[in-house]
């Protein structure tokens, strides 16, 4: 069950199948962003998944330092030819994300039921 | 029409960056601007606070942050972020969308991009080893209100 009322931590995780799914909060930026990204390894090792969706469904405010963390780890799946879907941003956090063109190599799904569509569609091919 | 200037001074600790672009908020309200208006300028104050903790003070989390914001007039508020870091020696390159001293520590490089694509203008001085002033300029629509 997802927590109610005020969002705490900054992220939270659920496992669908081999999918890891991130769902963040509250604002990131700089002071956030290390911590968020060690929780995302250690989850991502710990239970083996394969895929990452991102949801930034309650994040209230972004700044450029969330870029990096997109894109870092897009790079870090990529290697090992996973996927990276991010899904659920705000208009803020859509245009920080857009004027880095972070849309041009990650796909996103406008909410968490398209990217976990988008992710099996791959997997059939 | 008075400048209303408000000085805020805080150190370059990473957790005072909300603390600073609320702050920015708050004063903000005066002009009664749109939630988009808002959202522009807190974050390009946080990408001007982030830039001076990470690079003009090196991630040390110590040294001073100095914000001053002022009303330009009735719609057009002022803010600068000053520190006393190591400064820049090319502000240009580090102007460019993409370029990062620190690629490494997944920092995208898009810091003055968004500052300068998200306020109406924006200005830099810098010299190395003196610090670094951002100047902030918004033009916040209060004639029509829409």
């Amino acid at each position: 069950m997802e927590p109610e009322g005020v969002f705490f931590m900054k992220a939270y995780f659920e496992i669908v199948d081999n999918v890891l799914v991130v769902k963040l909060g509250g604002e990131i930026d700089h002071s956030v962003v290390g911590q968020i990204r060690e929780d995302i390894e250690k989850t991502a090792e710990e239970y083996l998944t394969r895929h990452i969706i991102m949801d930034f469904g309650k994040v209230e405010f972004m700044d450029s330092a969330g870029i990096g963390m997109v894109l870092g780890r897009y790079n870090k799946l990529k290697d090992k030819e996973q996927k990276l879907v991010v899904c659920n941003c705000n208009d803020c956090v859509k245009r920080i994300l857009f004027m880095a063109g972070v849309f041009t190599i990650v796909q996103y799904g406008d909410n968490l039921m398209c990217a976990l569509d988008l992710l099996s569609e791959e997997d059939e091919l | 029409m008075s400048s209303n200037i408000v000085t805020i001074e805080m150190e370059a600790l990473s957790e005072n960056q909300s603390l600073a672009r609320g702050m920015v908020a708050n004063y903000m309200a005066l002009f009664d601007p749109t939630v988009d208006e808002l959202v522009e300028v807190k974050t390009a104050v946080s990408e001007a606070v982030s830039n001076s903790i990470i690079h003009g003070y090196k991630n040390k989390q110590e040294g001073k942050i100095k914000i001053e914001i002022s009303t330009l007039n009735k719609s057009t508020v002022s803010i600068k972020i000053i520190d006393l870091g190591c400064g820049m020696d090319n502000i240009k390159k580090a102007m460019e969308p993409m370029f990062s001293t620190m690629k490494d520590d997944e920092l995208s490089g898009m810091g003055f991009t968004v500052m300068e694509s998200f306020m109406d203008k924006m200005h830099v001085e810098s010299e190395v080893d003196k610090g670094t002033v951002v100047t902030l300029i918004k033009k916040i629509d209060n004639d029509y209100g829409f």
